[in-house]
């Protein structure tokens, strides 16, 4: 059964979005951190994202001369809305139904695992519902103060096994975890 | 002129006492969590390495004295 891995940059104080600046985006990604996410990126079975992410990946990646541009536009995407008419952007599905049986049969198709972009409500709701099977937090040297949590909707703390830390030279430091799954996340 | 160094056990979405925190509930509900890992911090192992960091960063006495046994 293959995994959904989120990976989105987050404040060092867990916010994933606020109106004082873009959490992810606080300081330029060096060419080791582009290449180590580049690696990532690439690896999907497909590129999971809520319907507001979605609408600013389409009109950004297919004109995008960035290294993460090819995977990007080349790995099926699923965008998960409710609301959203079409997908324009190739090789995009819309994902209409409940979250959790959308999630469980994407993971029961044979592939690759499958990579969580965001964004914030859509992560949040993953993470609430314990559907996330790997983190990879991408932190910024920011704190923000306020804004969408990741973790806001939580039902209970949530305890997570630490696979992979590396620090790069922007500043910034990703964290891997996995849920564990001995607590349920119940504390 | 010194630098005042904060130091402090954080959970990774940023809290640093559980919820509830007040008088007669310190660190709020299950906030004493946050600190289990001094529990270990005469271990080889990374609680240890890290304490002994934050002993070694400069006049540490207040933590010395806060995590000594009782």
């Amino acid at each position: 059964m293959r995994q959904v891995a989120l990976q989105m940059g987050m404040s060092l104080d867990g916010y994933v979005a606020s109106d004082r600046e873009h959490p992810g985006t606080s300081v330029a990604e060096d060419a080791e951190l582009v290449r180590w996410k580049l690696d990532r990126v690439a690896k999907a079975g497909a590129h999971l994202m809520g319907r507001t992410t979605y609408q600013e990946m389409a009109a950004y990646w297919p004109q995008s001369t960035h290294p993460y541009a090819a995977p990007m536009n080349d790995i099926p995407k699923i965008v998960f809305s409710k609301t959203l008419g079409q997908a324009t952007w190739p090789t995009t599905r819309i994902a209409r139904g409940d979250l959790a049986t959308e999630i469980a049969a994407l993971k029961a198709e044979s592939g690759p695992d499958v990579l969580v972009h965001g964004g914030a409500s859509f992560a949040a709701a993953l993470a609430a519902k314990g559907l996330i099977d790997e983190y990879c937090l991408v932190i910024q040297p920011v704190a923000v103060g306020r804004g969408q949590a990741l973790f806001a909707e939580l039902p209970a703390a949530l305890r997570l096994e630490l696979i992979e830390a590396r620090s790069f030279d922007c500043g910034i430091v990703v964290h891997i975890y996995r849920p564990r799954p001995m607590d349920g996340g119940n504390g | 002129m010194g630098s005042l160094v904060l130091y402090m056990s954080m959970s990774l979405d940023g809290f640093i006492a559980g919820p509830d925190d007040r008088a007669g509930q310190e660190l709020g509900r299950d906030g004493g969590r946050l600190f289990n890992w001094l529990d270990d911090r005469m271990s080889d192992g990374p609680s240890g390495q890290v304490f002994r960091e934050a002993m070694a960063t400069s006049n540490s006495n207040w933590l010395d004295a806060w995590t000594a046994p009782t």
